[in-house]
């Protein structure tokens, strides 16, 4: 089971990253404001959200 | 002290389609430097190609210094795109607070936005979301503000306020302005150029844009 819902959260991050860059785009000009490119964006949110992940993996192994 | 912005040796290509190919621009820091241009000649291309987030063929230079992605330094410049930028749900103490801009000074200017500082931008109306757009670039501390129609969407009233901030910050900062209300750019803006296929020309007088096919 986990390493599916691994390969889900991978897939639902794929989905994320086409939708924001094709109907959200015009956002990352507030952030280009601020010296932020979109790989750093990214980079940061995505390790974030992956670590989150494995650490809600991990507690609801440890609570089975 | 004053800073002078190069921008040459502009090429952009889509597919085939020569964008850009002959652009020179200089900004002095103190100047307002308009740029007209038809619908698709490219001036949000060259904006963004400057500012770095469009890729092309280019040389920008700040006091001789190159640079590639400019915006990386929004010290340097900051750029108001043509469309909304700022996210929706973003409150507008948050916006101001990030942007470093007083809010007090900008709910006296604008009074219908006095106690709304906890609103967030997406119960604004178009116009409003776009006024405090506006205000925030211009009011940044930064050398170099592109501005891309940034008169669009504004209540008439507010052009002259937004006409006589752009004057006043333009005392330490350096502008390029793009839009529609060529009157209006040729009013603030000096020098003035007018993009057409691809090469910057300078416009002295109105006759010029007539010979350029700008104005009918």
């Amino acid at each position: 089971m986990y390493p599916m819902l691994f390969w889900f959260k991978i897939f639902t991050m794929g989905v994320s990253f086409y939708l924001i860059n094709d109907y959200r785009k015009q956002i990352y000009f507030y952030f280009h404001n601020f010296g932020l490119s979109k790989k750093v964006l990214w980079i940061f949110s995505l390790l974030f959200d992956l670590l989150l992940f494995f650490a809600m993996m991990i507690l609801a192994y440890n609570l089975r | 002290m004053k800073h002078a912005l190069e921008i040459s040796s502009v090429r952009l290509l889509f597919g085939e389609r020569l964008i850009l190919s002959d652009v020179y621009l200089k900004i002095e820091t103190g100047n307002i430097v308009g740029l007209l241009g038809q619908n698709g000649c490219g001036k949000s291309c060259l904006m963004r190609g400057v500012y770095g987030t469009l890729t092309c063929e280019k040389s920008i230079s700040i006091d001789d210094i190159y640079f590639f992605d400019i915006y990386k330094q929004p010290h340097l410049m900051r750029y108001l795109p043509q469309h909304y930028f700022i996210p929706k749900w973003l409150s507008l103490k948050r916006i101001f607070h990030d942007f470093r801009v007083d809010y007090t000074a900008f709910a006296q200017l604008f009074p219908e936005f006095q106690d709304r500082e906890k609103a967030k931008i997406k119960d604004l109306s178009g116009g409003m979301h776009r006024l405090v757009e506006l205000y925030v670039i211009l009011k940044s501390d930064t050398q170099f503000i592109l501005l891309d129609e940034p008169f669009t969407h504004i209540s008439p009233v507010y052009n002259d306020i937004i006409e006589n901030i752009i004057l006043s910050e333009a005392g330490n900062k350096g502008f390029l302005v793009t839009d529609h209300m060529y009157r209006r750019i040729r009013k603030i803006c000096d020098p003035v150029y007018l993009l057409s296929n691809g090469k910057t020309h300078l416009v002295k007088e109105e006759e010029d844009l007539r010979e350029l096919r700008y104005v009918p």
